[in-house]
């Protein structure tokens, strides 16, 4: 070769490396927006009552940096807190395992037998209202009006809607004056005016009309009363008979004669309530709430982060002791979700592969892998993606990726490592669980070498360092994680120098000066060069009420 | 050394490659946002309010993706630093309390938008968002100057454009005395000037002064009105001032928003309707296209209520054919349909009482009107003729005639018949519903008997919308709007109608539809209403999520009064 030829083919080919590095590695980087701010996403969520999600881990892998792990990290709780699906479990309880609030036992008790009630009350309603409407059964559909307001009754305080209540009062009082018990219906239908003054019948029925006119006449001559309600809780709301009177203290004036109904609410409490029977005059109520305990010394620990985190280094999500401690924790933490994740890297990039865990499922779903350019410049629109893989998942849960073989990252890499891949022909499709356990073959401890890999699948690939002898086989798998690949570090291992100290070569020095030209060179063209217009735009706003 | 030549090459190539793609700038300014508020009722000098949102949205922007939450402090800036350009970019501006943490919490103080803008590389506009408290009334001005429109405005036509403008036309005041607010004796000095309303400035302005100077030909109230695909307003028929009073008018005109004139359909030797009509209905019939069909109402010619007339701006009157069954006090409402021409005529009265159906009807674009008639189908041509099933069959061989298969729709109401209720297609994705909300009215031609029916009836099921819900109060004749933007899209305001009595009722309501019950509630109701009650108002949806409601009268013991004031409903 000619030697002019071959000095000018060295001397362009570093300055080509250098600058194409400098372009591509470093000043996307410094010059990218990042361009989001997360502040509080959580906090809506919270109010919201969406599920919880707890990341457990990130773990990395063949070699990928800390930083880089951090950083995806980061923005991947910034991105899940910023969405609208679930609410991200602070890192704090999953560290310490324990859940910020908990509802005691006895009250989620409590609440659902009333919510169970209620939604028999309203069937009960439903119901008669048709009987009446058809003017058939009144006397069952008297009684099933009766039932549903002892229930309504009875289970006021979690009643968010009391329209319900007035209208089985008014429904009631309609069927019994239909039925000749004028009495009756005349106390019904006071009840419903006591708690909503405005209620107002189908002018089509008379004696209802003619009634109700009456009733508001004795209303009338009663004289009226107050109800003043307190609470020492800041944030406290105060309904008086459904309709929100707003934080206490609050007072409800003119309330007809008879019995009303005060409820107090608070995001962080037991929901409150009492009746009370006004007769003309002030009545003083001070609302004690039952705050939701802060588990932090009655929660017993019994898995602790440091046991379920290394499972997204080893993979196992189809075993059922990995299920079995996620399902513990994710009851433990109260987060319904649990995701693992890992970060590997190939040739071309980093891959996040994350696990997302269903403790109501009891399954493990495999999501979309997302890669990122080494450099994670493209990181805020991959995170984007990684966060619609989980929406996507939490939504459509199971879904058909859901993990029943080790997942293939974990087996690919440590076949890239130097054990022999064992990938066992797949039974036939009949039998998919196989009967008898299949042996598994010891790992090679095969020296490095510089062959050139073996195209056949599962033979084996030539590997960089020797395998550590407390690697322990790859248990056989059916699933799609078992399709043979071609290694993907393969190529790399082709013309591997390692017996030569890089820094004796002659082409190392011509690479640094090459390194320095290139960079001013990129320098100066980038400097020169009218950047490409940004795809986002600014928004700056000012406050000026 | 090959290989060192090949890598060469290869790095030539990059270089060259990285070289030419040069690595993107700085995001630039592209909205710069006033936050205003009102003088009264300033969400911000609420003590409560502890953080400001800023969300930006946008079709394709995910829901709260990009979003800035900071403590508030008087004249704050905040900053996105990057929303993607696109179609339909606007922020959302929202005032948060402090929990016992410190954090933001619910419910949203106060909340307003920026009218959507098309941001394109290298444009800035300047916007504002009007940010008023949630689930209240507030005035649509932050100059106490501006508060009142200065006449009265009762039966106006309210009409919010595509350029997010509000058209105020026509109107009447109420006649010295007057206490009947059913009578159209009680209604005098009927209007000529426009007004537009402006919600990015916040600006009511008088287009009858320069640079406008246009006005409505005649002083009128009561006209139907309804907003064309490229953003026209029709305005037809109502009460005009006769010899001897009040009397229905032929006339239609049309506001022009891209000049901002009022006009008629001056190319066509018939640019106004057939027939004298008022208390009829005028709806836009396809997406794409500015026909508008005029349905019903009474005038002194006894066809008016019996016949519908299309009617278009560049071509005056089309074409006028016989309904089913003569109406008027109706309601109309445009239903979807990816052909159009559907539309879903809801009660209304005529001279054998109160209606107590609906019908679907609909105009196939071949000039042909399909509805149920004696349970036939009877079809008309474009002159206006209509036939019955055997002329239909002999008029197939016609050159124009299109075959259709719609079998049209008629429905009892629940409860009976029912007139001056008012009526809503209220529709949404996420959760998807279709529905049309009847609202109120009376049950009798004397309006004495006002209702508090909620009926909602769901157009892709066919099927009444199973509720126990009913209006606080008895309402004829009731102002309704509803929400559409954002999470509080469908919330479903009902204020103001008249009682038994004749009196306005100074309450309003706020309906909602849980598309997981599929049931329809009553999210708040209060019994004061800023401005009083009204009847004969108007509200009209706005981009921002705001309701904006003007117009009306309310009747007292010193007889009727004008409700001068315009309010701006924030949902919840």
């Amino acid at each position: 070769m000619n030697p002019a030829h071959s000095m000018w083919s060295r001397t362009l080919a570093w300055i080509a490396l250098v600058s194409f590095a400098f372009t591509t590695l470093v000043a996307p980087v410094s010059l990218r927006p990042i361009g989001i701010d997360f502040v509080s996403g959580q906090a809506f969520a919270q109010m919201a009552g969406k599920d919880q999600l707890a990341i457990i881990a990130l773990a990395r892998r063949d070699g990928v940096g800390t930083v880089a792990t951090a950083r995806i990290e980061e923005y991947l709780r910034a991105m899940i807190e910023a969405g609208s699906v679930v609410q991200l479990t602070p890192q704090s309880v999953v560290k310490s395992g324990r859940p910020k609030f908990v509802r005691s036992a006895r009250a989620t008790q409590r609440s659902n037998k009333a919510t169970k009630n209620l939604a028999k009350a309203d069937q009960a309603l439903l119901a008669a209202r048709v009987m009446i409407d058809e003017k058939k059964n009144l006397k069952t559909a008297a009684k099933l009006l009766s039932a549903a307001i002892k229930r309504y009754e009875r289970y006021f305080v979690e009643l968010v809607d009391f329209t319900k209540l007035v209208d089985a009062y008014a429904r009631a009082s309609q069927a019994q004056l239909m039925l000749g018990k004028r009495g009756s219906a005349a106390t019904l239908l006071t009840k419903a005016v006591v708690l909503q003054p405005t209620l107002v019948t189908n002018r089509g029925q008379k004696k209802m009309h003619k009634l109700l006119t009456v009733v508001r006449g004795r209303l009338a001559k009663r004289k009226k009363g107050t109800i003043q309600v307190e609470c020492k809780t800041p944030g406290a709301e105060v309904y008086v008979d459904g309709v929100k009177l707003g934080s206490a203290p609050a007072v409800s004036k003119d309330l007809d004669a008879g019995t009303h109904y005060v409820q107090v609410r608070h995001k962080e409490a037991e929901p409150w309530g009492k009746s009370f029977t006004v007769r003309g005059r002030r009545i003083s109520v001070n609302a004690r709430l039952e705050m939701m305990p802060n588990p932090k010394h009655n929660i017993h620990v019994s898995v602790q982060l440091s046991k379920i985190a290394p499972f997204a280094q080893k993979g196992g999500f189809h075993t059922r002791r990995v299920r079995n401690y996620s399902l513990m924790f994710s009851r433990q933490i109260q987060a319904r979700y649990l995701l693992y994740a890992v970060v590997s890297k190939n040739v071309r990039g980093l891959e996040l592969h994350m696990f997302l865990f269903d403790s109501k499922a009891k399954k493990f779903a495999a999501l979309d892998m997302v890669p990122f350019n080494s450099n994670l410049s493209n990181m805020q629109m991959k995170i984007l993606e990684a966060e619609g893989h989980i929406r996507r998942a939490i939504q459509a849960f199971p879904s058909k990726k859901e993990v029943v073989a080790q997942p293939a990252v974990y087996t690919k890499t440590r076949a890239a490592a130097g054990a022999p891949a064992i990938v066992r022909t797949p039974p036939p499709l009949a039998t998919t669980t196989p009967t008898t356990r299949p042996s598994t073959t010891p790992p090679s401890t095969t020296p490095p070498s510089t062959t050139p890999p073996s195209t056949t699948a599962g033979s084996g690939t030539p590997a960089k360092k020797p395998v550590s002898p407390s690697v322990r086989p790859t248990a056989p798998t059916y699933g799609p994680a078992t399709k043979p690949k071609t290694d993907p570090y393969a190529g790399l291992l082709k013309n591997t120098d390692q017996d030569k100290s890089i820094v004796k070569t002659w082409w190392f020095w011509t690479a640094l000066g090459a390194v320095v030209a290139g960079g001013v060179a990129t320098a100066v063209i980038l400097s020169n060069q009218t950047p490409e217009p940004s795809p986002n735009f600014k928004v700056d706003a000012r406050v000026q009420p | 050394m090959k290989t060192l030549t090949r890598l060469s090459l290869l790095c030539v190539i990059a270089t060259a490659a990285a070289a030419c793609a040069a690595p993107p700038g700085e995001p630039v300014q592209g909205l710069a946002v006033a936050i205003k508020a009102p003088l009264s009722d300033n969400p911000f000098d609420d003590p409560e309010t502890a953080f400001v949102a800023m969300v930006a949205e946008g079709p394709d922007i995910p829901a709260d993706k990009l979003q800035v939450v900071k403590p508030y402090s008087p004249n704050m800036p905040l900053t996105l630093p990057a929303v993607p350009y696109g179609y339909g970019r606007g922020m959302r501006i929202e005032l948060y309390s402090k929990d016992v943490n410190g954090q933001p919490t619910f419910p949203v103080r106060g909340r307003g938008r920026t009218v959507p803008k098309d941001v394109r590389h290298g444009e800035t506009f300047l916007v504002h968002a009007f940010v008023t408290k949630t689930n209240a009334f507030s005035a649509p001005f932050n100059n106490a100057n501006q508060e009142v429109i200065t006449d009265g405005r009762v039966g106006a036509s309210v009409i919010a454009m595509n350029n997010e403008q509000v058209l105020i036309a026509g109107g009447a005041d109420p006649v010295a005395g007057a206490t009947d607010v059913h009578d159209v004796k009680s209604w005098g000095n009927f209007k000529t000037v426009p007004l537009r309303y402006d919600i990015d400035t916040r600006k009511l302005i008088d287009l009858s002064a320069a640079p406008f100077s246009t006005s409505l030909s005649q002083g009128r109230a009561f006209m139907a009105a309804a907003r064309g695909s490229d953003g026209i307003v029709a305005l037809t028929g109502g009460y005009t001032l006769g010899a001897s009073g009040p009397e229905a008018s032929k006339m239609v005109e049309y506001f022009d928003p891209k000049d901002s004139k009022i006009k008629q359909a001056v190319a066509s030797d018939k640019p106004n309707l057939q027939f004298a009509r008022a208390h009829h209905t005028v709806t836009r019939m396809f997406d794409n296209n500015n026909y508008f069909m005029v349905i019903g109402g009474k005038g002194p010619e006894s066809q008016a209520s019996r016949t519908w007339e299309i009617w278009h701006p560049e071509q005056g009157r089309l074409a006028f054919g016989e309904l089913s069954i003569p109406r008027w006090n109706h309601a109309t409402v445009r239903l979807p349909e990816k052909d159009g021409g559907y539309m879903m005529l809801i009660g209304g009265e005529n001279d054998n009482g109160t209606i107590n159906n609906f019908e679907v009807i609909r105009y196939d674009g071949s000039g042909n009107v399909a509805h149920k008639h004696n349970n036939k189908i009877t079809c008309c041509l474009p002159s206006g003729t209509c036939a019955s099933d055997a002329e239909c069959n002999a008029w197939k061989s016609q050159p124009g005639y299109s075959e259709y298969k719609w079998q049209p729709l008629l429905r009892e109401l629940n409860g009976g018949g029912r007139t001056q209720a008012a009526a809503a297609y209220v529709h949404n994705t996420t959760p998807r519903y279709n529905l049309v909300y009847i609202v109120g009215g009376f049950e009798d031609t004397q309006k004495k008997k006002p209702m508090t029916r909620v009926d909602v009836f769901n157009i892709e099921t066919g099927k009444w919308v199973d509720s126990v819900q009913q209006l606080q109060a008895p309402r004829g004749a009731p102002i309704m709007g509803w929400s559409t933007a954002g999470a509080q899209r469908g919330q479903v305001i009902v204020t103001g109608g008249v009682d038994a009595q004749g009196k306005t009722i100074a309450s309003g309501e706020l309906l909602s539809y849980d598309s997981t019950s599929g049931k329809v509630m009553r999210e708040w109701s209060s019994n004061e209403l800023p401005n009083g009650g009204a009847v004969f108002g108007q509200a009209a949806s706005l981009s921002t999520g705001h309701v904006f409601i003007a117009g009306g009268a309310s009747s007292g013991d010193s007889g009727l009064k004008a409700s001068a004031t315009i309010r701006l409903y924030n949902p919840k």
